[in-house]
């Protein structure tokens, strides 16, 4: 569980504890007693939610909550470049639960994404982010001004 | 008559609250600029703003903002936030420096010298007002808080703007400036209109004519609390309308797409933005005097602000387009066609 993203997403919760802990709060909240198993690229780990603290562990075999993606995806996404819907559509975006859950992820992803605007320290781990996957991917777009669209 | 162009280093300074001032984390400010040059297709914004209890460190941000649109490709831009005690900010003259940005006032023109800090847009550019400016220092209601504006709509710019290791020179095109100030949350009730447009000048010498609209509203934009519409003319003040003398309407909705900075504002509002017209019209009449505004929304980006209540995002609209004006003013016709800006925030 020490790729990259991992411990991008695990230093982004304590930023987001620490600068929008209302937003860390209902998103722990939303996913309680959860499990979720995240894929990107050959990392694998899960994030398990109880009582407000989030464990990173190793993959189980039945989690509630699949994500499986990739980390071009994750920026595009943060950029605003696609939507979920886009994503998901395009086969980029893999997002497995029952059905009663989705409203809790929706509602968790959303606290996510607000929390993360009003985060100051969210700015500077996503630069570092965003050169680790320039590093790993680099496309033609990097090459010049990234354009808003 | 003064001419208070050459006073605006001390007229444009900034208004900072004082330690311990009631509502200090209310406090909000900002410089904002335009460039437009039609002949290499580039419209230009760069904004400076400070907002919350800058005399504590870390209970208050100050943004560095560029957004450029070029015809032939698009928004580009960033905007960078900073602890607000990164900047140094002169309280009795305009002096703004923070790392390599900096704005001041010198020699009866701004000095600008703008860089994001990862996005590939360098600014250094000289602004020489053409027009005297109009100062509106009387605490507009706006929600549960109040707003001042000071107005220089029409300014000559010059210099270099390099984006993405290229160099376009700035060569006496048209720039508008405006500066805000005053203690509000965002999230209120409230929301405003505005925008303006410059006739283009045909000589170096030839009449110049400059129409700023700006309205306050309730967040849902069904109530009006204010609206003006001043004109410039010959660099004076030549016309104010107010109230009841102007009428509004938005028409359409702008098909184009329309980006959000930052681009996370569309995991929390994810569908696509349908909130900016495609035309908006103003109609002004005083008799003699009117006026008729036609402005064509032609491209769109929408800043997401986080509100001071809680969850939730306010939407700036910025936009770019062709304004087409028509009236007569003084007994003089007036009638251009120009690039124009318009921000639509609620």
């Amino acid at each position: 569980m020490n790729g990259y993203i991992a411990t991008t997403l695990a230093q982004a919760l304590d930023i987001l504890r620490e600068d929008s802990a209302t937003a860390y709060y209902r998103l722990t909240r939303e996913l309680d007693g959860m499990s979720v198993l995240i894929e990107v690229a050959q990392e694998q780990f899960e994030l398990r939610f109880a009582a407000d603290r989030i464990v990173f562990a190793p993959p189980s075999s039945a989690p509630d909550v699949l994500v499986r993606t990739k980390a071009a995806t994750i920026l595009a996404l943060i950029d605003g470049r696609a939507s979920m819907m886009d994503c998901i559509l395009a086969g980029d975006l893999d997002l497995r639960a029952d059905l009663d859950a989705l409203p809790n992820i929706a509602r968790a992803s959303v606290a996510f994404a607000e929390g993360a605007i009003r985060s100051r320290g969210m700015r500077g781990l996503l630069a570092l982010f965003r050169g680790a996957v320039t590093m790993t991917q680099p496309t033609e777009e990097d090459q010049n001004l990234r354009s808003i669209m | 008559m003064a001419n208070l162009r050459e006073h605006l280093g001390s007229i444009d300074r900034a208004h900072l609250p004082q330690p311990g001032a009631p509502q200090r984390q209310d406090y909000k400010e900002w410089y904002h600029f335009n460039i437009f040059d039609p002949d290499q297709g580039l419209d230009i914004i760069f904004n400076f703003s400070l907002a919350g209890d800058v005399n504590r460190a870390g209970a208050a941000k100050t943004d560095v903002i560029a957004l450029c649109h070029r015809a032939d490709c698009g928004w580009s831009g960033a905007i960078d936030t900073y602890d607000a005690t990164a900047a140094k900010v002169a309280t009795d003259w305009l002096l703004i420096e923070l790392g390599a940005n900096r704005i001041s006032f010198s020699e009866a023109a701004y000095d600008v010298a703008w860089r994001l800090r990862e996005e590939p847009i360098v600014l250094e550019v000289k602004l020489m007002p053409r027009s005297e400016p109009l100062l509106i220092w009387n605490d507009t209601p706006v929600g549960g808080g109040s707003l001042n504006w000071l107005i220089v709509p029409d300014l000559e710019a010059s210099g270099q703007l390099t984006i993405a290791g290229t160099t376009k020179t700035l060569t006496r095109v048209g720039a508008y400036h405006d500066h805000n100030w005053g203690y509000w949350k965002w999230g209120a009730d409230f929301g405003w209109d505005w925008g303006f447009a410059t006739a283009p000048r045909m000589a170096p010498d030839a009449q110049s004519v400059t129409i700023v609209f700006g309205r306050t509203v309730n967040r849902r934009g069904d109530t009006i609390y204010e609206q003006n519409l001043a004109i410039w003319s010959r660099a004076e003040l030549a016309k104010f309308f107010t109230r009841q003398q102007i009428r509004v309407a938005r028409e359409g909705r702008h098909s184009g797409a329309i980006p959000r900075m930052p681009g996370a504002a569309r995991l929390v509002n994810q569908g696509q933005v349908l909130n900016v017209p495609a035309r908006y019209r103003v109609s002004a009449r005083d008799d003699p005097d009117w006026l008729d505004i036609e402005y064509e929304i032609e491209a769109a980006l929408q800043i997401s602000v986080p509100t001071d209540f809680g969850f939730g995002l306010v939407e700036l609209n910025e936009t770019f387009g062709t304004t087409k004006v028509n009236g007569r003013i003084n007994g003089t016709a007036v009638k251009f066609v120009a690039r124009g800006c318009f921000e639509f925030m609620g």
